[in-house]
């Protein structure tokens, strides 16, 4: 694909996201760089008190959008990939009573760095279980655009976040004892 | 416009509309005019969800028993039921 029009696609769907960046904030959606074809997204919890940095993403871009964007989870310090330490819940689809509704979002695999399973996202449609939902599918309606992936990462990943849970063991490393 | 008539905020797909709305109808009927301002008309009216703050509204809950008001900011997103 010309490179060129990734960027141009890329430009716009950053300034769709900047016209309403305020709004994004509100949920703690920050877009820290853009800059084709990467983008670093840090994801808070602004509803907890203190509010809370949670986890990073490293969206690629290359040659969208006959590709989908490709979804890293990071440390939002360091931009190292990293496992984010929060659970990514989606509702279960055809869930019956008594079953948890929700399942995770997160696919792992020994060895790898987890990944979303979600249409849209690269590493699902590239996923050899996953080969009879091609991308090109969806191409061109809102799944894998820059504002589906941040929100999904969202309401999968925070908005359920409703308190933190703080575990504090005190030891006691030596005692010194002083003879006068 | 009446006083029943206030202006939503939408945004679908990471653009911003505005929608007319009465408050005596349900939120869900809201849906199908942002639909048409966004020119995404491809999935029927249920496969999409309104959050407020990144939390879900009831759709068949009157606009003016959600406490809604005109200028207010709502995002429009595909349910997350079959997406993967």
């Amino acid at each position: 694909m010309d490179p060129a029009v990734s960027v141009g696609k890329f430009s716009a769907e950053v300034a769709q996201w900047d016209a309403v960046a305020a709004e994004h904030a509100k949920r703690g959606i920050f877009i820290c760089e853009a800059r084709f074809p990467k983008i670093y997204a840090v994801f808070t919890a602004p509803q907890l008190q203190p509010a809370l940095v949670l986890f990073g993403v490293e969206l690629d871009f290359t040659n969208y959008d006959l590709w989908p964007p490709s979804l890293t989870f990071i440390n939002p310090f360091t931009r190292s990939p990293e496992k984010p330490a929060v659970h990514f819940l989606r509702p279960r689809l055809n869930a019956n009573v008594g079953e948890n509704p929700f399942e995770s979002a997160l696919a792992e695999h020994a060895g790898a760095q987890p990944f979303l399973c979600m249409k849209g996202i690269r590493e699902y449609h590239m996923h050899p279980a996953h080969t009879g939902d091609p991308w090109l599918q969806y191409r061109g309606t809102e799944i894998g655009t820059l504002g589906f992936i941040l929100d999904k990462v969202h309401e999968f990943g925070v908005s359920r976040i409703q308190k933190i849970q703080w575990t504090i063991n005190p030891q006691i490393a030596g005692v010194e004892m002083r003879l006068n | 416009m009446t006083t029943n008539q206030i202006d939503l905020n939408i945004i679908v797909n990471g653009k911003p509309f505005t929608v007319e709305a009465n408050i005596n109808e349900p939120l869900k009927a809201v849906i199908p005019k942002a639909l048409v301002a966004a020119g995404q008309q491809g999935r029927q009216n249920e496969d999409w969800q309104l959050k407020l703050n990144g939390n879900a509204l009831p759709l068949d809950a009157k606009i003016k028993d959600l406490g809604l008001t005109s200028g207010i900011t709502l995002f429009l997103t595909l349910e997350a039921g079959d997406l993967g």
